[in-house]
C-alpha cells in the first residue's frame, strides 16, 4: 500500500445474517481524495459504509484503515486510528449540541476539545448560540450541520457519510454541501454514500454501486462523460 | 453579542477570571450538586443530636447510598439490577471476615469488603451482555446463589454457613456512625462526579444507544463496566458499614432481596439520573416505612410494588422530573406573561 492510500477494500464480501449484499468490493481512497459512493436504494451502500466501521462482519476480504488490517478490530477502535462515521441519524437527541460535540471527540485530549468546539462553532455559528439546547430541539437541516461538526470534532483523517441528504429538503441539501465543501481536502479524505447525485460536485472520484458490485469506478469527469451510466441509475439527461 | 468563551475568559485578566470561576460556581447545575452534597452530610452529621435512634439514621444513610449505587447503574446506563443486595450481602462478609480472619481495623475492613464486592462485579461482567428483564432476573439469580453459597453449612468453617456472623468485639456505635456519614457522602460525590465527566456523558450516549455511541469512539462494553464496578464498590462499602453497625447478622439479613427492591423504589421514586432523587427517595420512603411500615410491613411490599410499575413505566425520572417539568410550566408561563 502506497503511503497516501487511508482506506483499501479488497475482495470484500459482507452482509446480514447468511445472505451476502456485497459480492466482492475492491476500492483505494487516498488522504485528501473525496469519493461519492452512489448507487441506488438496496445497491449495498450502508452495507458497506457498514462493514468499513465494523458495524458489520467481514464475510471475507480484508479492509485496512490507515494501512492498518481492521478486519477484526470492534468499532471504537476503527475509529480510534482516526476515522469519523456521520450515520443517518446523525446525532444524539437527548444531549445537548455541546454534548454531541464534546462526544464526538471521546478520544481527544481535554486541552484540544474546547479549541475545537470553537472551530466548530465558528464553522456552524447558528449552533453556537443553541450550545445548551438539546439536539432534538433542531431542524433536520441542523441536525446534519451538528453530525457534521461532531464528526469534525476528532479532527480525523477519514470522514465517512451514510446519506447525508435524507430526509432534507433540496435548499438545505445545499447548505450542507457547501458545509461539506468548506471541508474537503486539508489532508482528509471523505467517503460518502448518497443516492443524491449533487452530491457529485465534492467529489473527485465517484464509485457506483449496483446489486452489490462495484459497476464503475473513475474520476468524476469520466463519470459525468458515461451518459449510459447516468440514464441507467439516474434517468438524467446528459 | 454573542457571551465570552471559555476560552476567551480564561485567557483573559486575572480579575476576570476570577468572576468567571465565580460565576461558574453560581450556576444553577453546580449549587444543585453542591447542596446535593452539602446537606445530606452536614443533617446527618448532627441528626444524632436531635434524634437518638443511630441504628435508623445509619440505616437510612446505606439506604441512601444503595440507592445512588442504582443511580449509576440504572440511571445512567438502564440496567435494572433486581439482585444488587448480591454485592452488599457480600460486602458485609467481606468485612467481617477482613475482621475475623484478617484482624484489621473495622475501617480497613469496610474497604475490602467494597473490594471484594468490586471484585466480583468484575468477574460477573458478561451479566452485562444481557438486557432489560434478562439482566435483572440473571442478578437476581446471582444473588440468591451468592446467599445460598454463603450460608451453606458445609462452608461453616469459612463463612459460619447459617449461623452468622459475630463481630460484636470490634462494636463502635460512634466510629459506625461517622464511617456510615463518610459512605453516604462518598456515595453522592460518585455520583456527581460520574455525571459530570466524560463517562457520564458515554454512559448517557449508550443508554441511547450503545451502537451510535460506539461510532462516536466509546468503548461501550468497557464504559458500562465502570459504572458497574462502581455500583458494586458502592453496594459492597454499604454491606460492610451494615456489618459493623449490627455486629451480630445472619446471612439472610444480608441477602434479603428486599433490600434491592427498597435501593430501587427510592431511587426511581426520587428520580434517577439526578443527586437529589435518591436521596429525596430514601428519605421520604424509608421515613415513612420505619414510622408506619414496621407494624404492618405486608402493606408497605404492595405499596412499593406499585410504585415500581407506576414509575418504571410511567414517571421515569421520579419526583425530580415532575419538579423539573413544574419548574419549567412556571417559567414558560412567567415568560409568556411578560411578553
Amino acid at each position: 500500500m502506497d503511503d497516501a492510500t487511508v482506506l483499501r477494500l479488497s475482495e470484500v464480501v459482507s452482509g446480514y445474517g447468511e445472505l451476502p449484499v456485497l459480492w466482492g468490493i475492491d476500492l483505494s481512497v487516498t488522504k485528501d481524495e473525496t469519493l461519492v459512493i452512489l448507487g441506488a436504494n438496496g445497491a449495498g451502500k450502508s452495507t458497506m459504509i457498514k462493514t468499513i466501521i465494523g458495524e458489520l462482519p467481514l464475510k471475507s476480504g480484508k479492509i485496512e484503515i490507515l494501512g492498518e488490517d481492521v478486519s477484526g478490530l470492534k468499532i471504537h477502535k476503527r475509529i480510534d486510528l482516526g476515522v469519523a462515521y456521520m450515520s443517518e441519524l446523525g446525532v444524539f437527541p437527548t444531549l445537548s449540541i455541546q454534548e454531541n460535540l464534546v462526544l464526538g471527540a471521546y478520544n481527544t485530549r481535554r486541552t484540544l476539545v474546547k479549541e475545537r468546539l470553537e472551530e466548530i462553532f465558528g464553522l456552524f455559528p447558528e449552533l453556537k448560540g443553541r450550545r445548551k439546547a438539546l439536539a432534538g430541539s433542531l431542524s433536520g437541516g441542523q441536525r446534519k450541520l451538528l453530525g457534521v461538526g461532531k464528526a469534525l470534532m476528532s479532527d480525523p483523517k477519514i470522514l465517512i457519510m451514510d446519506e447525508p441528504s435524507s430526509g432534507l429538503s433540496p435548499l438545505y441539501v445545499k447548505e450542507v454541501i457547501s458545509s461539506l465543501r468548506s471541508i474537503t481536502g486539508k489532508g482528509r479524505a471523505m467517503v460518502i454514500a448518497e443516492q443524491n447525485v449533487s452530491f457529485l460536485e465534492l467529489s473527485d472520484r465517484v464509485c457506483v454501486i449496483e446489486g452489490g458490485k462495484v459497476s464503475f469506478e473513475g474520476s468524476t469527469s469520466e463519470f459525468e462523460n458515461t451518459e449510459v451510466l447516468h440514464r441507467a441509475f439516474f434517468g438524467i439527461q446528459g | 453579542m454573542d457571551r465570552p468563551t471559555v476560552i476567551d475568559t480564561v485567557k483573559g485578566e486575572p480579575k476576570e477570571r476570577q468572576r468567571f470561576v465565580f460565576k461558574q460556581l453560581l450556576k444553577r447545575k453546580n449549587v444543585v450538586d453542591l447542596l446535593g452534597l452539602l446537606i445530606p452530610v452536614v443533617a446527618f452529621s448532627f441528626a444524632p443530636h436531635f434524634y437518638s435512634n443511630e441504628i435508623l439514621l445509619i440505616s437510612m444513610m446505606i439506604y441512601i447510598a444503595l440507592a445512588q449505587g442504582v443511580n449509576v447503574i440504572y440511571g445512567l446506563t438502564g440496567y435494572l439490577p433486581f439482585g444488587y443486595v448480591g454485592f452488599y450481602g457480600v460486602g458485609a462478609y467481606g468485612t467481617s471476615l477482613a475482621i475475623l480472619d484478617l484482624h484489621v481495623a473495622p475501617e480497613i475492613a469496610i474497604v475490602i469488603g467494597g473490594l471484594v464486592s468490586a471484585i466480583l462485579a468484575l468477574v460477573l461482567t458478561p451479566l452485562l451482555k444481557l438486557s432489560g428483564s434478562y439482566f435483572a432476573i440473571a442478578t437476581l439469580a446471582t444473588a440468591e446463589a451468592l446467599y445460598a453459597l454463603i450460608a451453606n453449612p458445609s462452608l461453616k468453617n469459612i463463612t459460619q454457613g447459617p449461623y452468622g456472623i459475630n463481630i460484636g468485639a470490634v462494636y463502635s456505635s460512634g466510629g459506625s456512625y461517622v464511617v456510615a456519614v463518610v459512605l453516604l457522602g462518598l456515595s453522592i460525590l460518585t455520583v456527581v462526579v460520574i455525571k459530570r465527566s466524560r463517562l457520564g456523558l458515554a454512559l448517557r450516549a449508550i443508554r441511547n444507544d450503545p451502537v451510535s455511541a460506539s461510532l462516536s469512539g466509546v468503548n461501550v462494553v468497557l464504559e458500562r463496566t465502570k459504572a458497574w464496578v462502581v455500583a458494586a464498590a458502592i453496594a459492597g462499602l454499604a454491606g460492610g458499614v451494615f456489618a459493623w453497625t449490627i455486629t451480630i447478622f445472619y446471612p439472610s439479613a444480608v441477602f434479603d432481596i428486599s433490600i434491592s427492591v427498597f435501593a430501587i423504589v427510592f431511587a426511581l421514586f426520587g428520580g434517577v439520573g439526578t443527586t437529589f432523587g435518591p436521596i429525596v427517595g430514601a428519605v421520604v420512603l424509608y421515613g415513612l416505612y420505619s414510622y408506619i411500615g414496621v407494624t404492618q410491613p405486608q402493606y408497605f411490599q404492595l405499596i412499593f410494588g406499585v410504585i415500581i410499575v407506576i414509575f418504571v413505566l410511567f414517571l421515569p425520572k421520579g419526583v425530580a422530573g415532575i419538579a423539573n417539568a413544574l419548574i419549567r410550566r412556571f417559567r414558560m408561563r412567567t415568560i409568556r406573561e411578560e411578553a
